[in-house]
């Protein structure tokens, strides 16, 4: 053990003994490893001799005083909304994790549970915890909000992001929202899709086909309880504007869930019905229609003039590529995670995943419950994709899937109880591997770290029940059956997947 | 060798000083050697010598030759020898094989020991030197091995068990004639007794023989029961509370001698030796009197108990547990508490909507995952005169038919839900062309005699042609048991806008409280329970013709409370009051009808009648808190009869896919059952209950007024009189 070692074992006992140690007899002591991902906050890696009473709050005031921060520990415990960089020598408060999860006894307790030796080096990764989100704007809308897509938004052709990053609000009325960037929740256009309720939506950024234009779109895809689906797209810099590029009709049964395939190119699109079908779509005819007007479709393909007024305006009438049936009862989530491979989630206790292509049921996972709420790990971005599969059921739980896994290994990689009843919405955290967000029946959006067995934090957002949820530019949003749309500031340190 | 006169223990010490002890042990040949081994050479065995003293032989060798003797040696020669022989005086002669043999040193000593009275080997230590053991003195490290073991400190095991032995064998014959089979001792054989006297009766049975020596020995022996013993009271002091108070002693005096719980008034005194005082008990004389009485006047018997444990009376159940999954946890509420009592429900067959029926006639349909009300429809106007309270609300069982039927007021409504669309809501509109306009769709009388006959060929056909059988009743019979009339549309209706709609209302004879659909969705069945509304009673309407037959007799007894069809054969059940009578559809029997069983249910007011998917079994709730049971093959009367509502049952039924069985009652209650039916006829089915779920109010002694189970998942709705419906889920 070199000089420089010596003396932080010795200030860090000092500052133990000093700060948060009982005046009781020196505890047992074990010996530590600090690690993390995160370069700028890093200690040194030499093993220290640290009570084993120590629990997270604890060990959080060691790395910050091993970081020289500033260890007032009134400070630490009020956890400042503000983030705090380390040059700032306000402490910072962090979350332990030990083998993989969240440390939330002391370390002894920890060791006595998993039978770990006293004389072993825990490794204890750190990182900054979760800070309680902020509420940072809300809107009212006349019916209940049942259902949130957010977009990153379009790289135009110079670079700059023409049309987003932006989220929209799908409606019981029939109408679809769509709200400007800045963090204010002001709608920029709105359009009225159907006289009945709207349920599924999803959005994806780009997907034109001959560049140019196209390339700095973004599209929503709508389905609601008339059966129907429609494709919009999101144009316009400052002026955001929603129109109709196609009309989609295949479904014989309200539509529970659709889904984009990942970016790139133009789109195919998949969404699922309350019969159990699937219905597979080749957007590439309405998502080139508004450039190449002239162009014939591909086969199921047809044109209709929009009303007078828009007279430039085409929609174009889809019909699906392929329909089967893919579960005995509503398909409620769907996950298009390339052309050719597809995740169900369906009221028939099972997830499925399909080869898209053939139609053909590749594997089906068997679940407990039945299944709520679906989203994938990475979402269009098919390159964080991890295949990891987070579902929410009516039993208040959520699960985590972990899809490659081979046939006969465990597949849930987790299961997280809300205790809020029925969870009506999960999504990941963008270009996260680990958060998730959640929207219950008791009105609360709770985030989560699948690594950790209980909530990180619980939101109060609605006085009815959360209907939907979507992580959109620096925060999470919701909406519920009071008709408000909500957003909270959210700070996710982004990990390496 | 001149040691003679020396103690052994000093000759030894000397030979040892000296190494000739150690030479003798050295010369131990001797212990090899024996006079056996010795070559012998004469032959003539152990004869007396003087035998040879005639001969000049001495015997014989072995090849048969004589030995010769030897000259004799006379006293010249023994001089000459004891001068030249230097061995002389060691030398002996051998007579009986007459030779000279010369004396070892040895030898000699053996010869000088044995005349000694020594031991003859001079190696032999007959006094050891003795190395002292165990002295006095106390050793640092013990000599031997440890401790004395334990077992020197024990009686002896093995001591013990010759012990039992010998005392087993001494015991008298029973256990003798034991150990004697055993072989551990043996028995003189006894001549064994013989049981039966030498001489009987041959030809007497046995049994008389022994019904005889009964009656020889007189009936068996009846002990006398036991008197009480003495308590507190009959001590000479008893304690304070024990005494009567004078009220008690006057009330004691005059009650009744039979019916004075003591026969005696307790008395303290303060010693026994007051012995004057105390006295003898003055009642014994009569107290023993009487129950020599008792006991000679009073036949005694003896009362066979039966040594049953109750735990094995308790059928072997299943755990709940193990019966998963069923509705066991509240989840989600539909409505809020305080609206008007909620009577019925039904769910889509896709478990997308459920609709309720409210007293107030509304008839509401909800999201069932986000308890969204989609869509109301008043039905107070349709429902005529008789008040609009919506009693019974049945969905078409057809996925492709979006059609909710309503019994309001006096009248069957068709409903279309709104909920479909497509290919599915052109069937539903196809299915409502006549119903939607009656008049045109009532063809005449001729056309109506023309379709029943031709129905009639396809009779056989089963279960289609079953429902369509009894046209021919309407006709002939001429029984109004349905009007059709036409509804107005709301503005704007369309069969997949997502609203509810009014498309038909039947007319029927009198207030309906009970509609259900065929499997095949066409056809629904009405009952009036009002008393004697006659043959329109229960009322079959089929909707894609906008026809309504009544298919029982003018006058069928009872009245009919509920009416179901069988899900796969052309039967219909319609419960009375107190029986179940189930029809069959196709056989008719004066042109109604024919009656094929009769369910006897001992039920006072049967409320509710469910059909099993299987259709052989069927569930009743009554209204005096029964839930009955009848398995159809195996008797008319119930398979079970379960009581376990404090209130009347308002509500029992099965679960389409699962084996589940619910009932809901007044008290609040609704009972979840694991009722699995197996298609072995030989195995009954096996109904385990759950859980109670609790939750409705009780609002007005009204509890839980309708159930519907979910049809794909084993979640359960129930609705209360508090005007909320309740998803119970699986949790």
């Amino acid at each position: 053990m070199n000089a420089s070692s010596c003396w932080q074992l010795h200030t860090a006992h000092a500052f133990l003994s000093r700060a948060s140690l009982p005046h009781c007899a020196t505890p047992p002591q074990v010996r530590v490893k600090f690690v993390t991902k995160l370069a700028s906050i890093r200690v040194t890696d030499l093993p220290i001799a640290v009570p084993e009473t120590l629990g997270r709050y604890g060990l959080s005031e060691v790395v910050n005083h091993l970081l020289g921060l500033n260890a007032d520990t009134s400070a630490a415990a009020a956890a400042p909304h503000d983030a705090a960089p380390p040059s700032s020598k306000a402490p910072i408060p962090f979350d332990i994790l030990i083998d993989g999860r969240f440390l939330r006894t002391s370390l002894a307790r920890y060791m006595r549970a998993h039978a770990v030796s006293g004389e072993t080096v825990l490794e204890l990764e750190y990182l900054p915890a979760l800070r309680q989100p902020t509420e940072e704007s809300a809107d009212t809308q006349p019916d209940w909000v049942s259902a949130l897509a957010a977009c990153a938004g379009a790289a135009g052709t110079g670079g700059e992001r023409v049309a987003g990053p932006f989220l929209a609000s799908a409606c019981y009325d029939g109408c679809l929202r769509l709200y400007g960037a800045s963090g204010g929740l002001d709608i920029a256009h709105s359009a009225r899709v159907s006289a009945q309720p709207l349920t599924a939506l999803a959005a994806a950024a780009g997907g034109g086909a001959g560049g140019g234009d196209d390339a700095e779109r973004c599209w929503l895809l709508a389905g609601g309880k008339d059966r129907g689906v429609s494709l919009w797209r999101v144009s316009g810099g400052e002026q955001r504007m929603l129109e109709q590029a196609a009309v989609l009709s295949g479904h014989q049964n309200s539509v529970a869930a659709v889904s984009f395939s990942p970016a790139g190119g133009t789109h195919t699109a998949a969404s699922g019905d309350w019969d159990g079908r699937m219905c597979l779509w080749d957007l590439a005819a309405a998502q080139g229609a508004a450039g190449a007007d002239a162009e014939a479709g591909g086969p199921g393909v047809k044109r209709r003039k929009r009303a007078a007024g828009e007279a430039d305006a085409v929609v174009v009438e889809l019909e699906p590529t392929a329909v089967f049936k893919a579960h005995s009862q509503a398909v409620t989530g769907v996950y298009l995670a390339g052309p050719d491979t597809l995740y169900t989630g369906s009221w028939d206790h099972s997830l499925k995943a399909w080869d898209a292509q053939r139609q053909d049921c590749v594997r089906t996972m068997a679940c407990a419950k039945a299944v709520a709420c679906m989203d994938a790990q990475g979402g269009d971005d098919a390159a964080a994709a991890s295949g990891l599969l987070a579902t929410g059921h009516p039993d208040g739980r959520i699960r985590v899937w972990d899809v490659r896994t081979k046939a006969g290994e465990t597949l849930t990689l987790a299961t997280l109880a809300a205790r809020g009843g029925w969870v009506y919405g999960v999504k990941w955290a963008h270009g996260s591997a680990y958060n998730l967000a959640s929207s219950s029946r008791d009105g609360s959006v709770r985030l989560w770290d699948i690594r950790s067995g209980a909530a990180l934090r619980t939101l109060p957002a609605h006085k009815g029940a959360a209907l939907c949820v979507a992580w959109h530019a620096g925060g999470v949003a919701s909406g519920g059956d009071d008709g408000v749309v909500r957003t909270f500031k959210v700070e996710v340190a982004a990990t390496v997947t | 060798m001149n040691a003679t006169s020396v103690t052994p223990h000093t000759y030894r010490r000397h030979h040892r000083r000296d190494g000739t002890l150690a030479a003798a042990q050295y010369l131990h040949v001797d212990d090899l050697s024996s006079d056996d081994d010795e070559e012998s050479r004469n032959t003539i065995g152990r004869v007396p010598l003087h035998w040879y003293d005639e001969y000049d032989h001495i015997g014989y060798d072995r090849s048969g030759k004589q030995i010769l003797k030897g000259p004799a040696m006379d006293g010249v020669d023994a001089a000459l020898a004891a001068s030249d022989d230097p061995n002389f005086s060691r030398t002996v002669y051998d007579a009986y094989n007459d030779r000279r043999v010369v004396l070892s040193d040895r030898e000699l000593e053996l010869v000088r020991r044995v005349q000694a009275g020594a031991f003859p080997h001079p190696e032999f230590a007959a006094e050891e030197d003795y190395s002292d053991y165990y002295t006095s003195q106390i050793m640092q490290t013990s000599l031997d091995a440890g401790d004395e073991p334990k077992r020197r400190f024990l009686p002896s095991k093995w001591e013990a068990m010759r012990i039992f032995q010998l005392v087993k064998a001494n015991r008298p014959l029973q256990s003798s004639l034991q150990a004697a089979k055993e072989g551990r001792i043996s028995l003189d054989p006894k001549p064994k007794k013989s049981e039966k006297p030498e001489v009987f009766e041959i030809w007497t049975p046995e049994r008389e023989a022994e019904v005889a020596e009964q009656r020889v020995r007189g009936p068996m022996h009846l002990p006398a029961p036991k008197m009480p013993l003495p308590g507190h009271a009959e001590s000479y002091r008893p304690p304070e509370e024990y005494l009567m108070t004078p009220e008690e002693e006057e009330q004691w005096r005059e009650m009744d001698p039979e019916e004075r719980p003591t026969n005696f008034i307790p008395k303290r005194f303060d010693s026994l030796r007051q012995a004057s005082r105390v006295g003898a008990y003055a009642g014994l004389c009569k107290e023993r009197f009487e129950r020599c009485l008792d006991l000679y006047l009073c036949p005694r018997a003896f009362k066979r108990r039966l040594n049953i444990d109750p735990e094995s009376l308790v059928p072997k159940l299943p755990h709940p547990r193990d019966l998963r999954p069923f509705p066991n946890e509240l989840c989600l509420t539909y409505g809020v508490s305080g609206g008007a009592r909620v009577l019925c429900l039904a769910v889509s067959d896709d478990g997308q909507y459920m609709a309720s029926g409210d007293e107030a006639g509304v008839v509401s349909l909800w999201e069932v995952a986000t308890t969204r009300r989609l869509s109301t429809l008043n039905l107070t106007k349709l429902a005529g005169k008789r008040g609009g309270a919506v009693a019974h609300l049945a969905w078409n069982p057809n996925a492709q038919h979006h059609l909710l039927a309503a019994a309001a007021g006096d009248a069957v409504i068709l409903i279309s839900t709104g909920t479909g669309g497509g290919d599915a809501g052109n069937i539903t509109e196809a299915l409502l062309a006549a119903a939607a306009d009656p008049a045109a769709a009532q063809p005449q009388d001729g056309d109506d005699d023309n379709e029943g006959e031709e129905e009639e060929g396809e009779e056989g056909e089963g279960e289609q042609g079953g429902a369509e059988g009894e046209q021919k009743k309407v006709n002939r019979g001429k029984v109004v048991a349905g009007r059709w009339e036409k509804v107005a549309l709301r503005k704007g209706a369309g069969v997949g806008n997502g609203h509810l709609q009014a498309r038909s209302v039947i007319r029927c004879v009198g207030a309906v409280g009970w509609v259900a659909w065929h499997r095949k969705g066409d056809y629904l069945v009405s009952v009036v329970p009002a008393p004697n509304s006659g043959a329109g009673a229960v009322a079959v309407h089929q909707v894609s013709k906008a026809r309504t037959q009544a298919p029982l007799k003018r006058r069928s007894k009872g009245e009919p409370q509920c009416a179901c069809f069988h899900p796969s054969k052309p039967f219909l059940f319609v419960a009375t009051k107190q029986h179940v009578r189930v029809y069959h559809l196709v056989k008719q029997a004066s042109g109604t009808a024919a009656l094929v069983k009769r369910l006897l249910s001992g039920c006072k007011w049967i409320s509710y009648m469910d059909i099993h998917p299987s259709g052989d079994h069927v569930l009743l709730g009554s209204l005096d808190r029964r839930v009955t049971w009848f398995d159809m093959d195996l008797a008319s009367t119930p398979y079970r009869a379960l009581k376990y509502h404090s209130k009347a049952v308002r509500c029992a039924m099965f679960h389409k896919q699962f084996p589940l069985m619910a009932s809901a009652s007044d008290d609040g209650a609704v009972h979840v059952f694991h009722a699995a039916v197996y298609s072995d006829l030989l195995r009954s089915p096996l109904i385990v209950p759950l859980k109670i779920l609790r939750g409705a109010a009780v609002t007005g002694g009204l509890g839980v007024l309708s159930l519907a189970f979910h049809p794909r998942q084993p979640w359960l709705f129930s609705a209360g009189a508090d005007g909320v419906v309740r998803l119970f889920q699986d949790i």
